[in-house]
């Protein structure tokens, strides 16, 4: 009796063992697969650690309109006779829009990684090009024998020289335009360095 | 019995998820942020050289007997303009993908003319005009300062030319934010008009 009872016993702590085991192997199993799934996941999300380099910092700036600047010039040309060039024949005035910039493909870009600074020197800006309003030429004669059929087109002429020759030493244009730059510079690479590259200090010069 | 087992496989799968292994951290990506491009608007201010030219005429500026003459000069000056946006008035919201910048239209933040500009060469007087007094270019200087920021709001080129600088940078900053994380915007600008900023 006592032995009948006995070997039931063990027939269903072993029923119950096994169940045990299988359920114990689900949950493994499950607990495995979630974990992969979770790890996949975020490997898939995380954008991936990356290195500042100088062509990372090349990148963040395209050669773009943003390197040049125009300004408008208003400026007067002096027209002298042809046959007397000591004789003032008439001042012209014009507008021209003047375009001056800094080229971006000679930016110089530094990062030392001691002091975690990044430094990207601002090339000087140069004058590139002056185009004058034909529609906007005013005339102060002061030979009235100047005022003939074509002198529109001498006038134009002289006006485009002017501007070319006030406008290319122009250290004020220059300035500004290479100040503009600067400010485009920063604005494309500040963010971008604060957001992803957070432990380096940004120099433009 | 059976119910049992599953509640206490369950209880199993918890712990081995929340203390064995422990929780994955969710993954934090750099977004376009409203303050940086606060930032980028400020530096995308167009500072401009304007070489201005005031012209000036009077009639009959003076009379003897019943011949009259007018006066006609030009001024030449320089003069610096700053044209950009409000950036207190910058906004920014994300959704999803889309990043949706509110901003005001470019608009001339200040101008000013370059007194040294000036030279007893900037005065350019007619052979046949009136005499041209002291007085008369201190009136057309002050003149040509009031009608400065005039011209350069009726300068659309200029106006434009600042609009679009700052929209480059905007979308420049946003690409190259999805370009270094994996990801991809679309951005928008929607500009504030006139009258909503009364």
């Amino acid at each position: 009796m006592s032995k009948d009872w006995l070997g039931a016993f063990g027939r269903t702590l072993d029923r119950k063992l096994r169940k045990w085991m299988m359920i114990l192997i689900v949950v493994l199993a499950a607990a495995v697969a979630v974990l992969v799934a979770l790890r996949v996941n975020e490997h898939r999300k995380k954008p991936e650690a990356q290195v500042l380099t100088v062509s990372t910092l090349t990148d963040m700036i395209p050669v773009s309109d943003l390197s040049t600047v125009t300004s408008t010039y208003n400026g007067v040309a002096e027209v002298m006779n042809e046959k007397n060039p000591d004789k003032l024949d008439y001042y012209v005035a014009y507008e021209a829009k003047v375009q001056a910039g800094v080229d971006f493909a000679n930016l110089q870009p530094e990062i030392d990684e001691a002091s975690k600074t990044v430094t990207i020197r601002v090339p000087d800006a140069y004058y590139m090009d002056a185009d004058v309003d034909m529609a906007s030429l005013d005339f102060m004669f002061n030979s009235k024998k100047a005022n003939t059929s074509g002198v529109t087109e001498r006038a134009y002429k002289a006006c485009q020289e002017d501007a070319d020759r006030e406008c290319s030493s122009s250290e004020a244009i220059l300035e500004l335009a290479r100040e503009n730059a600067v400010n485009a510079v920063e604005a494309l690479t500040r963010p971008l360095i604060e957001q992803l590259y957070p432990e380096y200090t940004l120099v433009v010069e | 019995m059976k119910k049992q087992s599953v509640a206490a496989a369950c209880m199993t799968a918890l712990l081995l998820l929340t203390t064995a292994c422990g929780k994955a951290e969710a993954p934090v990506l750099p977004v376009p942020q409203e303050e940086q491009m606060k930032a980028i608007c400020q530096l995308a201010v167009l500072e401009c050289d304007y070489h201005n030219l005031a012209k000036f005429e009077q009639k009959d500026a003076s009379k003897f007997l019943w011949m009259t003459k007018d006066k006609r000069f030009w001024v030449e000056y320089s003069a610096t303009a700053v044209l950009g946006i409000d950036v207190n008035q910058v906004s920014m919201e994300l959704q999803s993908d889309v990043v949706k910048v509110t901003l005001p239209k470019a608009e001339v933040l200040r101008c000013k003319v370059n007194g040294d500009s000036l030279s007893p060469d900037s005065y350019i007087v007619d052979k046949d005009s009136a005499p041209v007094t002291a007085e008369d270019e201190v009136r057309a200087f002050k003149e040509a300062q009031n009608k400065l920021q005039q011209t350069v709001e009726a300068d659309g080129d200029m106006l434009d030319l600042a609009q679009t600088r700052v929209e480059d940078l905007l979308r420049n900053y946003v690409n190259s934010l999805a370009k270094a994380t994996g990801t991809e915007y679309q951005v928008e600008f929607h500009y504030i008009e006139e009258d909503e900023t009364a």
